[in-house]
């Protein structure tokens, strides 16, 4: 009887399954999308680690997709750091987000050097909950001190790569890719994780307004 | 009461001769001038006091010579009780050239006295300077002896058999007064406590006798205890001029040692300290270190200097440093509470954002914020870090970055999600605005905040991110 032995060998506890290897030591914050954490290794963004993250647009859903990670760190009284973002962040619209934006901090750095040694304190702080730093390109060395100073401060980091190839060879335990897909969703391909494999999701977005009434086309 | 008093013979040309690195110091005074002090080496090549300058640099002729200063010798005295505090105390400064103590109360630290005295000469050798000890039962007696040749004994008796065997040209009266008493035939204290008291007094003023009293304890002796000085001053000139900051970095790091060992030896800690960078020919240029808590490491001082001296750039030669620190606490204040996470959190918040505005400038660390203004990009306020924060109402949705200008919108829209929101406003301050608001997923796939003007041009203002 096949089904039989199967239920066997899956009861025996002897058996290591690949599907069960989770990094065990590692915290993780939910993402808030059941799917994609059941696809992250850590089931959720890690802690103490560097996320290396292409995204070749803003306005794609980048922020509502770490939005969890925020509001959980601003509900410890952790803080959470924007350095050098493309654009101005909004306070009107920060504070629609379920967090409090007294621990918002925004850093504006004069150029390359500045940024990675303002990125390197700030994961190196336990103060800091989590850091996301924009940077049109990455440089695998300054990479790699980014996730010794993330290791250290047990912090969570993320570098938002605005251009530059993704295919080049880097450092950081969990890389992804974000696109953007029509009409409001996004399609995450996880590169590489630490402790886990290689994925690919699409996202749907929540919507967002509330009441999503219908769109007033023909304008 | 047993006193100990600690004598300084050669106090002055001692601390000039830490300066010279050895070499012979003899101190010269009035004019024209005379040697009034020599150092031990200077006394050896014969240099006495009273000589004329010209005579002394015959007998030695590698002589330093330097003016003798009241404030300097003050200054000098200081410093020493300030070195001593931590064996003695409590201490009294005592013009111009002594330290008093109590040596019954430090005698439960030590074996004997000798053993106290020992350690105070070791000290006092190993800083460079001359001394002579001596007890008596009253300060005044301990310091007649230790001034006249130094003895140094716990028994009484035996005390006031040395002070009455000291002559009389050993104390402090006025040498009209010595001459006169050696011209009675009185030599001795001895032979002066022999004869009536109030003879004495009429004939020689009641200053000597109340000063017999006091010798003798029969009278109170006035005594201000002594506090290190509540700051910190020190300067160090660099051997060579420069203007890059690595060359700075060790004599910084000296002085905050320096600093740290202060701190420490007085369980202080300090939150503000003023760095003066010295120039040849140019005024000196002040920096002020601020810590984020009260700090007595010197590492933690150092790298803050570092980063302000890196960020500032230096535009002239660096002679020499000194820093300064008037705002003392005492470090026990700064105990943490059962309670300490969330504190020390903070704290090491606050550091952070210290060493970040230290190296990337004053305003570059914001904290967003928001006003109540109905046009978009007046409802934006910043806030420096601390700040309190303003309740945000909720009301229609807004994106998380702002488009700072608007750029116009080149192409038609995939899928609009919301509109339009009327917005007008600023009729009251002449920049006045009416636009029509909407929410639309670009054909890119970004999801962007537009509005259209009353002229019909469109507009992206937002993106969702």
């Amino acid at each position: 009887m096949t089904i039989h032995t199967t239920n066997r060998i899956e009861n025996d506890p002897r058996i290591w399954r690949a599907s069960q290897h989770k990094t065990a030591d590692a915290q993780a914050v939910a993402t808030g999308f059941p799917e994609l954490d059941h696809l992250l290794a850590a089931s959720g963004w890690p802690q103490g680690t560097l996320i290396e993250c292409h995204c070749p647009a803003s306005g794609i859903g980048e922020i509502r997709l770490f939005r969890r990670v925020m509001e959980v760190c601003s509900g410890q009284g952790q803080s959470v750091f924007w350095v050098d973002p493309p654009h101005t962040p909004y306070a009107p619209g920060l504070g629609q987000l379920d967090m409090g934006l007294e621990h918002v901090f925004l850093i504006r750095t004069n150029d390359e050097e500045d940024r990675v040694w303002t990125l390197e304190q700030l994961l190196k702080c336990p103060a800091a909950g989590l850091v996301m730093g924009w940077s049109p390109s990455c440089n695998p060395a300054h990479l790699r001190r980014l996730q010794l100073a993330a290791e250290g401060g047990d912090t969570m980091g993320v570098v938002v790569i605005t251009s530059g190839s993704v295919h080049s060879a880097s450092p950081a335990p969990v890389r992804l890719a974000l696109t953007p897909t029509l009409p409001q969703g996004l399609r995450i391909d996880i590169q590489r994780q630490r402790g886990g494999q290689a994925g690919r999701l699409s996202l749907a977005l929540p919507p967002l307004l509330p009441d999503h009434g219908p769109g007033s086309e023909g304008h | 009461m047993l006193w100990l008093y600690i004598h300084f013979p050669l106090m002055l040309a001692d601390h000039y001769r830490t300066r010279t690195a050895g070499a012979p110091v003899a101190l010269t005074r009035g004019t024209p001038p005379v040697v009034t002090q020599a150092c031990s080496d200077a006394h050896r090549a014969g240099v006495q006091p009273g000589q004329s300058l010209a005579t002394a640099q015959g007998l030695c002729p590698e002589l330093n010579l330097f003016p003798f200063r009241e404030r300097a010798q003050t200054r000098v005295l200081e410093q020493l009780a300030t070195a001593m505090y931590r064996f003695l105390s409590p201490l009294t400064l005592w013009e111009p050239d002594g330290l008093l103590t109590q040596a019954d109360q430090l005698g439960q630290l030590y074996e004997s006295l000798e053993a106290l005295t020992g350690c105070i000469t070791r000290e006092l050798r190993g800083m460079g300077f001359h001394c002579r000890p001596a007890t008596g039962t009253t300060p005044r007696m301990a310091r007649l002896l230790a001034r006249h040749s130094g003895f140094c004994s716990e028994d009484g008796p035996a005390l006031m058999k040395a002070t009455r065997a000291l002559p009389v040209t050993a104390t402090d009266w006025p040498a009209s007064v010595k001459q006169r008493l050696n011209q009675m035939g009185l030599h001795t204290l001895g032979d002066l406590l022999n004869c009536c008291s109030n003879e004495l007094a009429s004939r020689l003023g009641p200053e000597l006798q109340e000063d017999l009293q006091r010798i003798l304890g029969k009278r109170a002796e006035p005594l201000d205890e002594f506090h290190p000085p509540d700051r910190f001053h020190q300067y160090a000139e660099l051997p060579q001029e420069t203007r890059s900051v690595d060359r700075l970095r060790f004599p910084l790091e000296h002085l905050f040692r320096a600093l740290e060992h202060f701190l420490r030896e007085h369980q202080y800690a300090c939150g503000r300290i003023r760095v003066t960078l010295h120039h040849p020919d140019r005024p000196a240029t002040p920096l002020e270190l601020r810590t984020a808590r009260q700090e007595y490491q010197a590492e933690a001082f150092l790298e803050l200097a570092l980063l302000h001296l890196n960020a500032m750039k230096l535009e002239d030669d660096v002679q020499a440093l000194s820093i300064d620190v008037s705002h003392l606490v005492s470090r026990d204040r700064e105990a943490t509470d059962l309670f300490g996470n969330n504190r020390t959190r903070n704290e090491a918040l606050a550091a952070l954002l210290h060493r970040l505005r230290a190296r990337l400038g004053a305003d570059s660390i914001h904290q967003p914020g928001s006003r109540a203004d109905p046009r978009p990009e007046k409802a934006l306020r910043w806030r420096q870090p601390g700040a309190s924060p303003d309740s945000t109402e909720t009301g229609p949705i807004r994106p998380v970055w702002l488009q700072q200008p608007p750029i116009p919108l080149r192409e038609p829209p995939h899928r609009w999600l919301n509109g339009p929101e009327r917005i007008q406003g600023g009729w009251w301050d002449g920049d006045y605005v009416r636009r029509d608001y909407y929410i639309a997923v670009l054909a890119s796939g970004r999801c962007a905040w537009l509005y259209r003007n009353h002229q019909r041009q469109w507009f992206i203002h937002g993106w969702f991110g």
